[in-house]
């Protein structure tokens, strides 16, 4: 039986605002399971806390929504215990970047077979709209940040890149199909394979409506580290595409299993 | 002499450990039981170290406090230990014509033997004085030559050979300076006293019975952060796991690990991490995650003293109220405490299965003193317990729907894992239906709540929750939990001895606490002593709220006896406490 996108829904109704840019990320998620007609009891979605950390919820398939920040511990032990499982861990920018920081550079440089998504949209949506470490330095929109604030954001992919990200991408909500077509690539990604979303809250960000003006394809695909390091120092953000893509070994390697008595080793 | 406590003080670089560790098993082989206790400074290498061992006929699980020879390599630190050292005007001392100036309260002794272990380390061309004197101890413990030999070997197979013969050597010349040098004091008769210990005894230390434990009951997957006195173990089961198809892996954070820990649970696979007092604490809100989204998640804390970062390398067992009260919202899960070195395999075993079955969060507490201690034991006894997942009928029928977190009557719910086709579900650590759709409504809440609390309500009628040690006629009673087990025993023998009956009732069942069980031990009892080694007797407190709320028209005096550590408790000072008050009698 041929499964088709819509059928990788739950059923479970969104508590998003309508407009958001996450519903695009969900509609990108079933249909790139959908292309690779993957098993939802074989697949599992693992987020934290924010808007975009529900979705899990909302797919046809295996998913842990765990807490604040922690998704990328959650989905790599996963992995790790139950290798053949397809682990997709989700989340925002405040969660990923900013309580789950030492998460994300740690997942990056032990390179586990996860695809991490992260939907930014350049604030803490759920919460109702403070800064997050994406939202430009000069947004005063939060009461908590009156100035802004005042601090340069995180440039997501060139810091994947220096944690040694073997896979890196950027979508965009308003093209769920070219978002679909790099998820499908990251699944099939050996490694830990970084997609970021450009995707807009509406309700705290509405300026992010000319994201749709802005973003640009750029066919820059590289296996080159330094190339991939001048693309994404000079990149204005808005870029779309697969930038990286760097195989390289997977977490835990294999070794060769040496059977062992636990009990040996005791005696006087 | 019955049994004998040697005491071994020097700086890190003198080896005092690695001397307790050698002598502990040449006399094992020997003949002798035994338990040694290592106590360090801050210092991780050059800083201060003392290591007390105790040696006798019979299987020691707890350490006597008096001191009976003090072997000296270097002075210059002692003072540190002074309180966990107690000297007193009967103890035999030998120290090292190298261990410079003596503690001031020991200036005025003129018992004290001075001989040159360094030198005549030196004059075979090593710089181990500590070989040197394991030589002259063993000998006087009627080590053969072949045991001590065996012992070094043990200890420096690592090195070249020729490091070892040298070291063997220096053993040799050290036990034939016993024939030159006697010490002066009979050593105890374990040697003729059969049946000693056997070569089929272990030498293990609480940590790495507790790894034991937790493999052998199922698990397979470990994350955890380094972190005193927790590293150990995980170093023992790193190196274990693999052969049995698990994998353990060092997290960026504990964060991170008890993270992980929980992905693996979720997936089906037991599941656990390791760690102390502050490590747990960066725990707590995943913990309030595996129990919310009921996920098998065994944590065990090996206690330093705290709060921050405290004693790092000394006992406590101040983490309790954390253990027991430290989560957000009203979160029920299992505590329980490893009483004896031996029990860290029986507690873990059990926790793995406990964790497993009813889903849930359960902590074991452990200290300093169990896991770096160690002991020369029996074989420990297969592993009762196993890990097991209560999938109950899945996966549903065909059209079925499948409700992960069902209000069932145990309280305990069909868990399904990734991989089984049906049971798909999103598991939440936000209130859900019982479909495991995300709800705030009240009725759900209160379902779930009611759930949660109710599947682990049976645990307090299981028969492991404790252990009673009886005296016939017996009007008096010490309660405690943890590694105060094992000195308590020893108290209620000696008080024994002394004609005064004692019961000594351990919990290993610390949440939900055994109410109904500890109500039947007090039947009787006049005075109960609640003895624990935290400042301000987290666990009497939590004691007297439960007792509170039952009846509490018959209950015994209760006496809170509890201070800090490092300082162990000794069975000395039970016993004194005890007599003045039971005397009364
Ligand atoms: C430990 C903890 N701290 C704070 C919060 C509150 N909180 C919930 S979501 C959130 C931010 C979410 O922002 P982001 O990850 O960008 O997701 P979005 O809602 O924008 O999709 C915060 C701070 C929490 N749930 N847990
Ligand atoms: S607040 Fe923003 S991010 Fe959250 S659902 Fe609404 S539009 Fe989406
Ligand atoms: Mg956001």
């Amino acid at each position: 039986m041929i499964l088709k996108a819509k059928q990788y829904k739950s059923g479970v109704k969104p508590i998003w605002c309508p407009g958001c840019g996450h519903y695009s990320v969900l509609n990108a998620i079933t249909k790139a399971f959908a292309a690779l007609q993957q098993a939802p009891e074989q697949a599992v979605l693992v987020s934290g806390i924010g808007c975009s950390s529900r979705l899990p919820a909302y797919v046809h398939s295996y998913g842990f929504h765990g807490v604040h920040g922690r998704a990328l511990p959650v989905a790599a032990g996963l992995k790790v215990a139950r290798p053949e499982l397809n682990v997709m861990a989700l989340g925002g920018d405040g969660d990923g970047f900013s309580i789950g920081g030492n998460h994300f550079l740690h997942a990056c440089r032990r390179n586990v077979d996860i695809v991490y998504v992260v939907m930014d949209n350049e604030v803490y949506g759920m919460t109702k709209g403070q800064a997050s470490p994406t939202t430009p330095e000069n947004w005063d929109h939060s009461k908590l940040t009156p100035h802004g604030p005042e601090v340069r954001p995180f440039q997501p992919c060139a810091l994947a890149l220096a944690a040694g990200a073997s896979f890196i991408a950027r979508g965009h909500s308003g093209d769920p199909n070219g978002l679909a077509q790099i998820l499908y690539e990251a699944v099939q990604h050996p490694g830990f394979a970084f997609v970021q979303v450009l995707s807009q809250c509406v309700t705290f960000c509405p300026e992010q409506a000319q994201w749709k003006e802005i973003v640009h394809t750029e066919d820059v695909c590289t296996s080159d580290p330094v190339a991939a390091a001048s693309f994404l120092h000079g990149d204005d953000g808005f870029a779309k595409g697969i930038f990286y893509r760097n195989p390289r070994p997977v977490w835990p390697l294999a070794h060769e299993r040496k059977e062992a008595d636990l009990r040996e080793g005791f005696r006087l | 002499m019955r049994n004998l406590t040697i005491a071994l003080t020097g700086s890190g670089g003198t080896g005092v450990v690695a001397l307790g560790e050698m002598l502990l098993r040449a006399a094992g082989n020997t003949g002798y039981y035994g338990i040694l206790r290592k106590t360090f400074g801050p210092q991780i290498r050059g800083g201060e170290s003392a290591a007390i061992l105790r040696l006798g006929p019979q299987p020691l699980a707890s350490f006597g406090g008096e001191i009976d020879l003090l072997l000296a390599l270097d002075w210059s630190n002692f003072q540190r230990f002074a309180d966990e050292i107690p000297i007193s005007t009967s103890t035999l001392i030998i120290e090292d014509t190298a261990a410079g100036e003596r503690p001031t309260q020991l200036s005025a002794r003129d018992s004290i033997k001075t001989l040159d272990f360094s030198g005549l380390a030196q004059s075979l061309g090593s710089a181990h004085s500590n070989i040197a004197l394991l030589g002259y101890v063993a000998a006087w413990l009627n080590c053969s030559e072949e045991q001590v030999k065996a012992a070094v070997f043990q200890r420096l197979h690592k090195h070249s050979e020729e490091t070892v013969a040298l070291a063997q050597s220096v053993a040799a010349a050290g036990a034939q300076w016993q024939r030159n040098h006697p010490i002066g004091l009979s050593p105890p008769d374990a040697v003729k006293q059969a049946p000693g210990a056997t070569p089929e005894h272990w030498l293990a230390t609480g940590n790495q019975l507790a790894g034991l434990g937790a493999l052998e009951a199922g698990i397979r997957f470990v994350a955890a952060y380094p972190i005193t006195p927790a590293s150990d173990a995980l170093e023992w089961m790193a190196g274990k796991i693999e052969s049995v198809g698990g994998h353990l892996v060092q997290a960026e954070d504990e964060l991170a690990a008890v993270n992980m820990t929980i992905g693996a649970g979720y997936g089906g696979v037991p599941a656990m991490t390791a760690t102390s007092g502050p490590g747990l604490a960066l725990m707590s809100e995943a913990m309030g995650l595996a129990i919310a989204s009921e996920t098998p998640l065994v944590i065990l804390n090996v206690m330093r003293g705290g709060p921050s970062t405290g004693i790092p390398t000394k006992s406590e067992q101040s983490d309790f109220n954390l253990a027991v009260y430290g989560m957000h919202g009203d979160a029920p899960h299992v505590v329980l405490a490893a009483s004896s070195i031996a029990d860290c395999h029986f507690t873990m075993g059990w926790a793995v299965e406990i964790a497993s079955e009813r889903q849930t969060l359960v902590i074991v507490l452990s200290d300093q003193l169990l896991g770096q201690s160690m002991q020369i034991l029996p074989p420990t006894a297969t592993m009762p317990f196993k890990a097991s997942l209560t999938q109950a009928a899945l996966p549903p029928a065909e059209g079925e729907d499948y409700f992960r977190y069902l209000d069932t009557e145990s309280g305990v719910s069909p868990m399904a894992v990734p991989g089984q086709a049906g049971g798909e579900y999103t598991a939440d650590g936000l209130e859900h239906s019982q479909h495991a759709v995300p709800s705030a409504r009240a009725q759900d809440h209160e379902m779930q709540l009611d759930k949660r609390r109710r599947k682990l309500q049976s645990l307090v009628e299981s028969s492991h929750w404790g252990e009673v040690s009886r005296r016939d006629n017996a009007e008096l009673m010490i309660l405690c939990w943890g590694s105060l087990f094992p000195i308590a025993l020893e108290a209620q023998q000696r008080l024994q001895e002394r004609g005064l009956a004692v019961n000594v009732v351990n919990l290993r069942l610390l949440s939900p606490l055994p109410v109904v069980a500890l109500r039947n031990c007090m039947v009787g009892m006049t005075k109960v002593w609640v003895m624990e080694q935290n400042h301000q007797g987290q666990f009497d407190q939590y004691l007297r709220s439960h007792l509170s709320q039952s009846d509490c028209a018959d209950l015994p005096e209760l006496i809170r006896y509890c201070r800090s550590g490092p300082r162990l408790f000794t069975p000395m000072e039970i016993v004194e406490l005890v007599e003045k008050a039971g005397g009364a009698q």
